[in-house]
């Protein structure tokens, strides 16, 4: 045993060490490039993205298509730091709004707009103040009367940390002694169903999102932008209602930091060009989005102008919630204490459980295991990529699994080695064609 | 809900529309069956392929993989012990069994008949109640939610295994591994000891293949060589064994199975996992052979399959009344609704009917599709199960790694799996069930971003957990539970914890 199994797995890195990886240098983009939407399917950054992706498509203004990948969470900052973690070629690119900003300035991420490069901002969109229909609440004076009049009871529901939290903010901020009670809730449909259901009173909507949920019984009480919208002209300004607040939403496209400025270039251009189409404009027109579209150094003043907005009222410190984590290692810890005395109480029975357990047999999974390991290793450090580390890999578990068998005729072998080198074809050809030409997975 | 039956008969009816639901159905249940490949992952992954089509046909082809991604898992589950979906876990702990003990063509039969039924007493649901449910969806909060999970958790603990405190531990240790990452309440990372690819903490597809199929490999290879034809024995040349009686010992547990199904699946956020673990419990507390359950019992492959297929149209009644995801499926459904220019929300009824009944009518037919598939198809995929050990290792080994890197692109994830792989394998070894470990970790996020909401509209109060009629009452209803099992397993002598193997074995 121990003789037939290291000579097998050396053969076979040794093949692996000498084969080269080569990659061929091609024009940008030579693949989908893929658009990380920090939000959940269905949301107003989603819908955009593809309306945009669609444009690209439709009109070829690039030569491959644009891939959304939905990354939701925590207000859109796991999306974003996987894209900051990735490799800047231009192909993974991250589609956010604001919510890049408020993260950074509630504390959620370490960095803010310094840590990508900025391709485009697109499309403004202004947030809306709105209640349940049947509330109380017609203006914006009654709504911050009522929160005056009881500091920190009035329920703000928020996506916490991203614009619709920081609308908010900026509201109580500009009444002295108002103070909403700020509730996670999530994305705009959240929302929605926290008011419709009475958990919540008041949230911030963009305007997006108030036309589309308008009819499930929403009332807005004021916009948060500079002047009156033209689809919805009957609502006033907060500022027209006495409150300087204005709070706009921008979609920005962000590539890893040290991404190649040429590549910038092309990915701005064909978002900038899909900005332009017919089609995506009247979707503009529906979605009540402004036709804004931002590069260079008009993009970067914009965005320093709506930093320091958003810093000014960044004082929120998060209400005091259970340490959850340490309630969870207390109580694994508890039950495990627990678990052995149990197993104490009951020894005689654990010496007989270890009896029925089989026999340990160390060999094969040291193999194997190893095999594995230096499989991935293999993929992930780009000595080799999917298509033959998988040949090789699939060669040398189902040899090594072989020789296991024992001592049987030579003749008798032949059978299980062809199957074995007909697999190893097709795992690593079929595959590869599948999963990188059918389901857009870029494999090492 | 069907005012105008003639369109969306002629619609469902075309040949593109059968075209559609055999091809979606088909690949649902092959992606279903193979572990590392999810119905989320199938359907999300279509999803830019259906761009070209109007918007009912990609419904059509989407909600037929979405039904066949869920029933595919239990071949897999049923004769090779891997579930192919964490739909199917519960399905592995008696399929498996049974199948083992030259069985496996009953244990299909009722995995496959118990599907059906699922999904067609859901199926009924979804058209009488998606109406009504809108407004009665509406009632449940952030504390509702909570004492739900705590309802599933203390549930689970208690159908895991033969230890209590082990099955309870497990679960802890579940919710544990959910911990790192970003909070879901606040977005702030925790428990990341610096490493910055658990930012986004470990995902849940990783952890169950590592789980699941990597410790059954490592187990395979390390207790007997024997094993791994042991599974497949069995495999090449079972009868489909349907009973006349069929309809009579399994009726209620079926019946019973579909409405905790179909019930857990409008709930949302909870999907088909969760419904197949509750109505397992049921079933087991109802069963009059409880002791049969994790050893081939023929009521949990009906309660588990018939389940997880029933959360399949409770879990779109949610979506198509209210435009709110029912699982994460439906959350890429809602995106592809969109996508083709429809809007989700209470209005979509009225403004586009025809959309709302090709996803519910296109649900009925590829139910029966999936049913015709399984049913002429398990020996295909049977033929799988005959490879021998050689060639069966590497192939599973490949499509873990491949199906955890492709998930989001990166190797962490990869050596995640492996790393609960061998975890696995541990617990098991020291005979602590993996059941509760998973649902904690499935649970855990959900239960703490509504408790957190809770205790943020509370200002901190935990008092409208049990102020509030709905929340009471799961609350009431967890520790009746405990306090239950608690009493049973103390009353019984302590001959209940001789040895006898896991219940996942």
């Amino acid at each position: 045993m121990k003789s037939t199994l290291p000579r097998y797995v050396v053969i076979v890195w040794l093949l692996l060490i000498c084969t080269v990886n080569w990659a061929a240098e091609v024009d940008f983009p030579a693949r989908p490039v893929k658009v990380i939407v920090p939000f959940a399917a269905g949301g107003g950054s989603d819908t955009f993205g593809r309306i945009i992706q669609s444009a690209i498509r439709d009109n070829e203004l690039l030569p491959q298509p644009m891939v959304m990948v939905n990354v939701p969470g925590a207000g859109g900052t796991i999306g974003s730091r996987r894209v900051k973690n990735t490799r800047p070629d231009g192909y993974t690119i991250l589609l956010l709004h604001e919510g890049i900003l408020t993260a950074k300035h509630a504390g959620q991420a370490a960095y803010g707009p310094e840590a990508f490069t900025p391709i485009i901002g697109t499309g403004d969109s202004t947030q809306v103040i709105a209640v349940a229909a049947d509330s109380e609440f017609d203006d914006l004076p009654a709504l911050m009367d009522a929160v005056s009049k009881r500091p920190g009871e009035m329920i703000f529901s928020a996506n916490i940390g991203a614009p619709s939290h920081f609308a908010g903010l900026m509201l109580q901020a500009e009444r002295q002694g108002a103070e909403f009670r700020y509730t996670q809730n999530g994305g705009g449909a959240k929302r929605l169903a926290a008011i419709l259901g009475d958990h919540v009173e008041v949230s911030a909507f963009s305007i997006a999102e108030y036309v589309q949920f308008r009819e499930s019984g929403l009332k807005a009480l004021a916009l948060l932008g500079s002047e009156r919208h033209p689809d919805i002209p009957e609502l006033p300004t907060a500022t027209e209602q006495g409150f300087n607040v204005i709070s706009q939403n921008m979609q920005f496209w962000w590539a890893p930091l040290g991404t190649p400025k040429e590549r910038v270039a092309v990915l701005a251009d064909a978002i900038g060009a899909a900005m332009k189409t017919p089609e995506v404009q009247q979707r503009l027109q529906e979605m009540r989005l402004q036709d804004t579209t931002l590069t260079g150094k008009s993009l970067e003043a914009e965005l320093k102008q709506r930093d320091g907005r958003i810093a000014a009222v960044a004082t929120w410190t998060p209400p005091a919630l259970p340490n959850f984590p340490q309630w969870v290692i207390a109580a694994a810890i508890l039950l495990a204490g627990i678990a052995v005395i149990r197993k104490r109480v009951s020894g005689e029975a654990s010496k007989e459980a270890n009896q029925t357990t089989p026999p340990v047999n160390w060999s094969p999974l040291l193999t194997i295991g190893v095999t594995t390991v230096l499989y991935v290793l293999a993929m992930q450090m780009q000595l080799l990529t999917f298509v033959p580390a998988t040949a090789i890999f699939v060669l040398a578990c189902g040899g090594s699994l072989i020789t296991r068998q024992g001592n049987q005729p030579k003749q008798a072998m032949l059978k299980p080695v062809m199957a074995i080198v007909a697999m190893a074809f097709t795992m690593s050809f079929a595959l590869h064609f599948l999963f990188t030409q059918v389901l857009v997975v870029d494999l090492p | 809900m069907f005012s105008n039956l003639g369109d969306v008969a002629g619609l469902l009816l075309a040949p593109m529309s059968i075209l559609l639901i055999a091809i979606g159905s088909i690949l649902g249940v092959i992606v279903g069956a193979i572990p590392g490949l999810t119905g989320a992952m199938l359907i999300a992954l279509a999803l830019p392929l259906t761009f070209a089509m109007p918007g009912e046909q990609a419904m059509i082809l989407l909600v037929s993989m979405y039904v066949g991604s869920v029933s595919g898992g239990l071949v897999t589950a049923t004769l090779l012990r891997m579930p192919g979906t964490p739909a199917s876990i519960m399905t592995t702990l008696d399929g498996y069994p049974l199948a083992k003990r030259g069985q496996a063509g009953r244990a299909l039969a009722l995995g496959v008949g118990g599907s059906f039924v699922g999904g067609t007493i859901s199926w009924l649901f979804l058209v009488t109640l998606a109406g009504p449910m809108a407004q009665w969806s509406l009632s449940f909060g952030p504390w509702e939610f909570f004492a739900l999970v705590v309802v599933a958790m203390v549930m689970i603990a208690s159908v895991g295994g033969k230890s209590l405190s082990l099955g309870l531990l497990s679960g802890a240790l579940g919710i544990l591994v959910a911990m790192p990452g970003a909070s879901p309440a606040t977005g702030l990372s925790r428990l990341t000891f610096g490493i910055a690819e658990l930012d986004d903490g470990f995902k849940l597809l990783p952890v169950l293949i590592g789980l699941f199929a990597v410790n059954q490999v490592i187990k395979q290879l390390m207790e007997s060589k024997q094993q791994a034809t042991e599974a497949v024995d069995q495999g090449t040349n079972f009868e489909w064994d349907f009973r006349r009686d069929d309809g009579k010992t399994h009726g209620w547990n079926a019946i019973r199975s579909s409405l905790i199904g179909t019930w857990v699946g409008i709930l949302p956020g909870i999907g088909a996992n969760v419904g197949s673990v509750m109505s397992y419990s049921a079933a087991k507390r109802a069963s009059a052979t409880p002791e049969q359950f994790g050893k081939g019992s023929e009521e949990g492959i009906v309660a588990s399959e018939t389940a997880n297929n029933a959360t399949v149209g409770g879990a779109l009644i949610p979506l198509i009344s209210m435009g709110i995801p029912g699982s994460v499926i439906d959350a890429i459904l809602l995106g592809a609704l969109t996508i083709h220019g429809l809007q989700p929300g209470p209005m979509l009824m009225n403004s586009d009917p025809l959309i709302v009944q090709t996803i519910v009518g296109s649900m009925l037919l590829a139910n029966l599709a999936v049913t015709a598939f399984l049913f002429f198809g398990v020996r295909l995929m049977v033929k799988a199960a005959t490879v021998p050990q050689y060639v069966l290792l590497p192939v599973v080994m490949v499509f873990c790694v491949i199906g955890s890197y492709a998930l989001a692109n990166r190797m962490f994830d990869v050596w995640v799996m492996l790393g609960f792989g061998v975890i696995g394998y541990g617990l098991e070894r020291l005979r602590i069930p993996l059941a509760p470990f998973v649902i904690g970790l499935v649970l855990a996020p959900i239960g703490e971003e509504h408790l957190s909401a809770g205790l943020m509209q509370s200002g901190g109060s935990w008092l409208p957990l049990i102020s509030q009629p709905i929340s009471a009452s799961l609350c009431v209803l967890a520790a009746v539970l405990l306090a239950w099992t608690l009493r049973r397993r103390f009353q019984q002598p302590p001959q209940d914890s001789t040895p006898v193997t896991t219940s996942t074995e």
